[in-house]
């Protein structure tokens, strides 16, 4: 592992690597800082210039986006109240209460080098784990590959936000749109009603764009958002006022190494991701904690433990990718389409046959989290003044943004309106509260589930007890129809408890 | 009621969308002497947006309230809503996109800024112009110097 690393640093170290590392952490602070912006957005409108990026430079950039993001949601969840990204919505919770009574540098101080703990922790369980399961990968066959996709799918409708139905109605809608263009076996035309923009099928830069960024711009238009400035609680003055004191430095040093093991971990399951991560370290640090009252008021276990774990899951996050081909969440999802774009598809044999990318990637990482604690400590004053920019100068910039970002893929117009038309699905199905992520996954799982699916059918002769005879593929059906099933087996359990209980008070005749 | 007429509307987009599908799968060839072939999982899919769009649809009609996303507006007080704004918006963005190849970035670019910042967003003619320039000098350069996309010239070729 040692010279594995030693050639990542190589990779990662070299000035254009830094400086594209440098660029995306700060692109992803300035984006996370405005709310409703994430790193899903931005790095859907920035895709398309990874073009011209060879793989491991566009990689390495758009991770830095990644955790930048993370990092910028933090700062106005802490100082306004306001999460500028989901998995940043906990710490609203202490953060904010802590930037109340005049300790907001401190807060953002331990989110900071938490953030900073955790990754570096996540980075070095990722260049452990991921060779090790890339091997266990490579025992994966077609129905194996199918199951796996379709665990994958099941996860992110039952652990995503939402409605489960119309968490499903997405991902169908997912996989009906990885179908237009060439069927993946036979190479037969579908859907393209004769139009040759359609036969290399959807691009994946120009749904993301058109559903995060025209979609999500044309939905605040309609509200009319127009955030005037907010006075800001407390702006830290100098880099003391971000330091931590010893006793804040005690309490928080096992919420943090507990955050960043939770996060790692929760970064790995699909539909998990930061999200899940944040939220499921509040409630261990709160449970754990000797004066849970306090959580809620400021308590500084509440930031440090979430801000690890978010940290902590952007590195998990990759595990599924980089070693079985699977993004566990959008943002990974998008990260996939860079790697297909480039003409590499992520899997087990990335380590093998690019060690090169992936070293590089862990590499990066571990330095993104250096250049992000080096950035955003004396910089934070400054990223603040961003969040007064009011969203009737930004939505036209993202715009315009979006609309280069379009044409820049090839050159061709049609990109730019099949932008366009997505943008107007992305806002319809904001406005009718459909959740845009299962929709995304499903389209970047859909080819390669087909195709299992295909191969695993003509390997049986057409049975589906393929899936059902071979031991891994077996142990993965199980684990969906127990995903499936056991919410409607507890809600009949439900039901059954309070009919007998009922009828136990019935007064004897 | 207002919003099961919403989940109504948006169930029954789905579920028309899963039928479309599931009539233009049936067109193409679901099996084939080795298995299935380009028809099949299109369908396979057309079936799952179906049923789920059904369920949506029942539980709109039943009344009952789904588990919604909590997207709360990102500022206090509710969200009234323009659709003029939309509608311009959407106006804009086409005439953007469509112009951007034939007429060229340095001129639809500026045109397309000013409209949006002065007349959607009714920004001042000075914020404007700043805002304006400033986007296409940074723009410019970030896109076609230092990442070497090619901006489309149009009437200035």
């Amino acid at each position: 592992m040692l010279d594995n690393l030693i050639l990542g640093f190589h990779v990662a170290l070299s000035f254009s690597n830094l400086a594209l590392c440098f660029l995306g952490c700060l692109l992803g602070t300035v984006i996370g800082i405005l709310p409703g912006l994430g790193p899903v957005p931005t790095i859907a409108m920035l895709l398309p210039l990874t073009y011209k990026l060879d793989l491991t430079s566009a990689i390495i950039m758009l991770s830095g986006i990644y955790y930048g993001a993370q990092y910028g949601g933090t700062i106005t969840s802490i100082l306004l109240k306001i999460p500028g990204e989901a998995s940043t919505i906990v710490s609203c919770f202490d953060g904010y209460q802590m930037a109340l009574q005049g300790r907001g540098g401190k807060a953002l101080g331990i989110a900071a080098f938490g953030s900073f703990i955790a990754g570096t922790f996540g980075t070095i369980f990722l260049g452990l784990l991921a060779p090790v399961l890339s091997q266990v990968a490579l025992m994966f066959g077609p129905p194996e590959y199918a199951a796996l996709m379709t665990l994958g799918l099941t996860l992110v409708v039952y652990l995503g936000r939402g409605s489960v139905p119309k968490a499903i109605v997405m991902g169908g809608v997912g996989l009906a749109l990885s179908t237009i263009g060439m069927d993946p076996m036979d190479g037969m035309e579908r859907f393209t009603f004769g139009s040759i923009y359609l036969m290399d099928g959807i691009n994946i830069a120009t749904l993301g764009m058109g559903i995060f960024g025209i979609g999500e711009i044309l939905y605040m238009a309609e509200g009319g958002e127009n955030r005037s400035a907010r006075d800001i609680v407390t702006r830290p003055r100098n880099m003391k006022e971000l330091l931590p004191d010893k006793n804040e430095w005690r309490r928080s040093a096992m919420p943090i190494a507990r955050g960043s093991i939770t996060g790692f971990l929760l970064g790995i399951l699909p539909g998990g991701g930061a999200l899940l991560a944040s939220f499921g370290s509040y409630a261990m640090e709160k449970k754990l904690s000797r004066h849970p009252e306090k959580f809620g008021g400021g308590a500084i276990e509440g930031v440090a433990g979430p801000e690890s774990a978010n940290n902590a899951a952007t590195s998990g996050a990759f595990i599924p990718l980089l070693t079985l081909g699977i993004p566990s969440n959008v943002v990974m999802a998008l990260v996939a389409g860079a790697f297909i774009l480039h003409g590499v598809i992520p899997g087990p044999l990335i380590i093998k046959d690019h060690p090169q990318v992936f070293w590089g990637i862990v590499a990066s990482m571990y330095v993104g989290n250096i250049i992000l604690l080096v950035l955003n400590v004396p910089l934070i004053r400054l990223f603040v003044k961003i969040i007064e920019v009011p969203y009737a100068i930004l939505s036209p910039l993202i715009i315009m943004i979006c609309i280069i970002g379009a044409f820049s893929i090839n050159n061709n117009p049609m990109d730019v309106l099949s932008m366009l038309i997505f943008g107007g699905l992305g806002f319809l199905m904001r406005k009718f509260d459909y959740d845009a992520a299962p929709l995304l996954l499903a389209f970047i799982l859909g080819p390669i589930l087909e195709k299992s699916i295909y191969q695993s059918l003509v390997i049986s002769h057409g049975s589906p007890l393929i899936f059902f005879t071979r031991r891994i593929s077996m142990c993965l059906v199980a684990a969906i129809l127990l995903m499936i099933f056991s919410p409607l087996f507890g809600r009949w359990r439900n039901r059954r408890r309070a009919r007998g209980g009922s009828m136990q008070e019935k007064p004897l005749a | 009621m207002i919003k099961n007429r919403k989940e109504l509307l948006g169930a029954a987009l789905f579920l028309g969308s899963g039928l479309f599908l599931g009539i233009l799968s049936l067109r193409l060839h679901l099996w084939g002497r080795l298995g299935p072939t380009e028809g099949f999982f299109p369908l396979l899919t057309a079936g799952v947006i179906v049923v789920a769009s059904l369920v949506v649809l029942v539980r709109s009609l039943d009344g009952s309230r789904p588990r919604s996303e909590t997207r709360e507006p990102l500022q206090g007080g509710g969200r009234s809503e323009s659709p003029s704004r939309v509608w311009s918006y959407s106006f804009l963005l086409l005439f953007y996109g469509l112009l951007l190849e034939p007429v060229g970035f340095i001129i639809v670019t500026p045109c397309f800024l000013t409209v949006a910042l002065r007349f959607v967003e009714r920004q001042s003619w000075r914020r404007t112009v700043l805002i304006g320039l400033a986007s296409i000098v940074i723009s410019y350069l970030l896109f076609s110097r230092f990442l070497g996309v090619p901006l489309p010239r149009g009437l200035l070729e």
